[in-house]
């Protein structure tokens, strides 16, 4: 159900990025001392390890308002503390398509790797991931109507 | 079946009243004939009340966590289905098998007593079945019902075997069947993003968190659940939120991913019949899609599909419906 | 004795539902339990037994009870409980309602649970008599008479037609407002239901339940709540 936006305020997402300290962190730090922006609405949440993740985390960010989630970690291969991150794919890969399975829109969850060489690139993928669940809409599947209830 | 039951019973009594057992787990007879319910057995008098029948669905292994910690070995009469929870209890070192004596009973399916009442039966009095016909004889008469029809909703996809045992009673061999089980699955599958979201916001609408599906499951065997911890943020009695009935079923099947043995327990206890094993069984097909076929319980070692992993696994953005896109 | 025909029933609802809020057994995704009646909704006066009693009209699973604002050291306590509307609760049976009768014998007792008296009175309570009691039935042995349940409204459903009766002023206040949809008569049918049913209740399994065993302690409180005596 596409939310047809008929409100003249436009719609900015809720991003939550769950990002490894040693990688993704790192190239969210040289994006910005390179001068490279990406949205405001993008909050970050750092981690040791992506497979710090727990799934609940990811539920409890929808929960809370999140428009849509995503994961950066290191390269598998290059996880700082070796392996974690190959457990992260296996855990997120199932809790994505899962999700799917609920009905919950796939676009609003994704995993990108991210080094800590990558300002560019996390930059790129943050204004991705922003462009592309402004134009889903806001969560309404996934999402604790008594937090809207404040407003 | 009247049969297996007697040596059931007979083989019980002889366990116990040889000293060779403590206790035996089985299922005691009910209020009528379709009730029986799990119990715990520590005299040969006791067993008089010893069942072995068409409603014998409940699955027994859970009750070794606690039982099997007690003095002397434990007997259990396991089904097919069983076993396989029984090796994955085994494997994450829940039960102590040295402690218990398993007991391999056939199985043929098991009745669902709510289709065989949705039929407009009542005053059920005692039940027969030959072949594929189910002969339940009432207050009002004998109703003949259509074996396939009225099963349990894990015996119609059923192939399981016995993983484990000490011995077996095996009276009937069950004939070999072709199911597809991922087929509902599979359904659910090629719907729409948004007919699946209605699907499942009106089956889980009904959930009163009760509780049953997670009390029941083998899986589920915490010693302080994260629903039950109120430092977790996740616990709740009720379902309060919009999000709520979602939150703690989604949570649920991933702490059993990769450890459900699909013994179908979840969805037979569940009061208001919401299709719990669709849930499990959409995670075992992802699994088995991504990461090779993966049965949990087929042995009581080595790593489960979460806890290991290979260096060329599928990228969960491209991980879609059990393939890679 | 007001009788009215099965295929009018839906008229009946919305009669009802166009003066207050009607509760009803509703089938959703294969199992029936108590909801609001809505144009569409598929009612299920057939079902024995709702997997949910109707305890959720008047207990519901969760509910604000209050709010309260803090300023520095100040509390203020914000009553929020709004006036319960006007609500039908249709098709409780004897056992079902009898079970509210208990919960009125604690909760509409000194100290009173407001919110539990504000529901309560602001509901009407119709009841449904059962036809085709099951072999788990235990009504008998409580002293409830499955063929003639007590409630503001009694009904009873055959075949062709709903059977209505009002027991209290409640009820009389509800007939007024639907006796136009109904016409006169059904007192032998009624009869003729009363007789099978109570038939049908001799022969249950639970009938003659040997109560001799509870405790002294769990007899009294049985007297007392489930038979009335003092």
């Amino acid at each position: 159900m596409q939310d047809v936006k008929t409100e003249k305020k436009e719609f900015t997402p809720n991003i939550v990025a769950f990002c490894c300290n040693w990688c993704s962190y790192a190239g969210a730090d040289l994006a910005g001392s390179s001068r490279l922006s990406y949205p405001a609405n993008v909050k970050i949440i750092r981690v040791p390890c992506s497979c710090r993740v727990n799934p609940m985390f990811v539920l409890k960010a929808f929960q809370q308002g999140a428009d849509g989630v995503i994961l950066c970690g290191c390269h598998p291969g290059d996880c700082h503390y070796v392996t974690g991150n190959y457990y992260t794919r296996r855990r997120m890969a199932l809790l994505y398509s899962f999700l799917n399975y609920m009905g919950i829109e796939k676009a609003r969850t994704r995993l990108e790797w991210v080094s800590a060489a990558e300002g560019q690139r996390f930059s790129a993928v943050m204004n991705d991931f922003v462009k592309t669940v402004t134009e889903l809409g806001e969560n309404k599947r996934l999402t604790d109507l008594r937090v809207k209830e404040g407003e | 079946m009247k049969d297996v039951e007697l040596k059931v019973v007979e083989r019980a009594k002889a366990l116990l009243a040889s000293g060779e057992v403590a206790r035996v787990v089985g299922w005691k007879k009910g209020d009528f004939c379709f009730d029986p319910s799990p119990a715990v057995f520590e005299s040969v008098e006791e067993l008089d009340g010893l069942v072995y029948n068409w409603f014998c669905g409940a699955n027994l292994s859970k009750y070794l966590i606690e039982i099997s910690k007690k003095e002397g070995k434990t007997a259990v009469f396991l089904k097919p289905c069983d076993t396989y929870s029984f090796n994955q209890l085994i494997k994450e070192h829940r039960i102590n098998r040295e402690k218990v004596y398993a007991i391999a009973v056939e199985c043929l399916g098991k009745l669902d007593v709510e289709k065989i009442k949705a039929k407009g039966v009542s005053m059920i009095e005692d039940v027969e079945v030959v072949e594929k016909e189910v002969k339940v004889a009432t207050a009002y008469g004998t109703e003949t019902l259509h074996k396939p029809e009225v099963l349990l909703t894990k015996c119609e996809t059923c192939q399981k075997t016995h993983q484990v045992k000490d011995e077996e009673i095996i009276l009937h061999e069950r004939p070999a069947r072709d199911v597809d089980r991922f087929a509902e699955v599979a359904k659910l599958e090629a719907m729409t993003e948004d007919e699946r979201f209605a699907f499942w916001k009106e089956q889980l609408s009904k959930c009163i968190r009760c509780n049953a599906c997670r009390n029941v499951c083998p899986a589920c065997s915490c010693v302080k659940c994260v629903f039950d911890n109120p430092a977790s943020g996740i616990s709740a009695k009720a379902n309060d939120a919009e999000f709520e009935e979602q939150l703690f079923h989604i949570i649920r099947a991933f702490h059993v991913a990769g450890r459900c043995t699909d013994c179908g327990e979840c969805s037979r206890v569940c009061p208001q019949n919401i299709p719990l094993h669709l849930l499990n069984r959409k995670f075992i097909k992802d699994i088995d899609g991504f990461y090779g076929e993966y049965q949990a319980g087929e042995e009581a070692e080595g790593k489960t599909p979460l806890t290991s992993f290979t260096e060329g696994d599928v990228e969960p953005n491209d991980a879609v419906d059990g393939e890679a896109k | 004795m007001l009788k009215i025909a099965k295929e009018r029933l839906n008229e009946l609802y919305a009669a009802i539902s166009n003066a207050m809020e009607l509760v009803l057994p509703v089938k959703k995704a294969g199992e029936v339990n108590f909801a609001m009646w809505a144009e569409g909704k598929e009612v299920s006066l057939e079902t024995l037994k709702t997997v949910k009693s109707p305890k959720d009209t008047f207990f519901p699973q969760s509910e604000n009870m209050m709010k309260f604002k803090t300023d520095g050291k100040n509390i203020e306590i914000l009553d929020i409980r709004a006036e319960k509307a006007p609500t039908v609760l249709f098709g409780v049976r004897p056992c079902d309602y009898k079970a509210i009768e208990v919960l009125d014998k604690v909760f509409l007792a000194d100290p009173v649970d407001t919110y539990y008296q504000n529901r309560r009175e602001a509901t009407t309570i119709i009841t449904l008599a059962c036809a085709k009691p099951e072999e788990s039935c235990f009504c008998k042995v409580f002293g409830i008479d499955a063929a003639a349940p007590a409630g503001d409204v009694a009904t009873w459903l055959d075949g062709d037609n709903l059977y209505w009766q009002a027991n209290t002023e409640k009820g009389e206040a509800l007939t007024a407002l639907v006796k136009e949809l109904f016409a006169e008569g059904g007192e032998a049918e009624v009869s003729a239901q009363q007789e099978k049913t109570r038939a049908i209740v001799e022969k249950l399994p639970f009938a003659t339940l040997d109560l001799s065993r509870l405790s002294p302690k769990t007899s009294t409180i049985y007297s007392m709540t489930l038979l009335g005596r003092k």
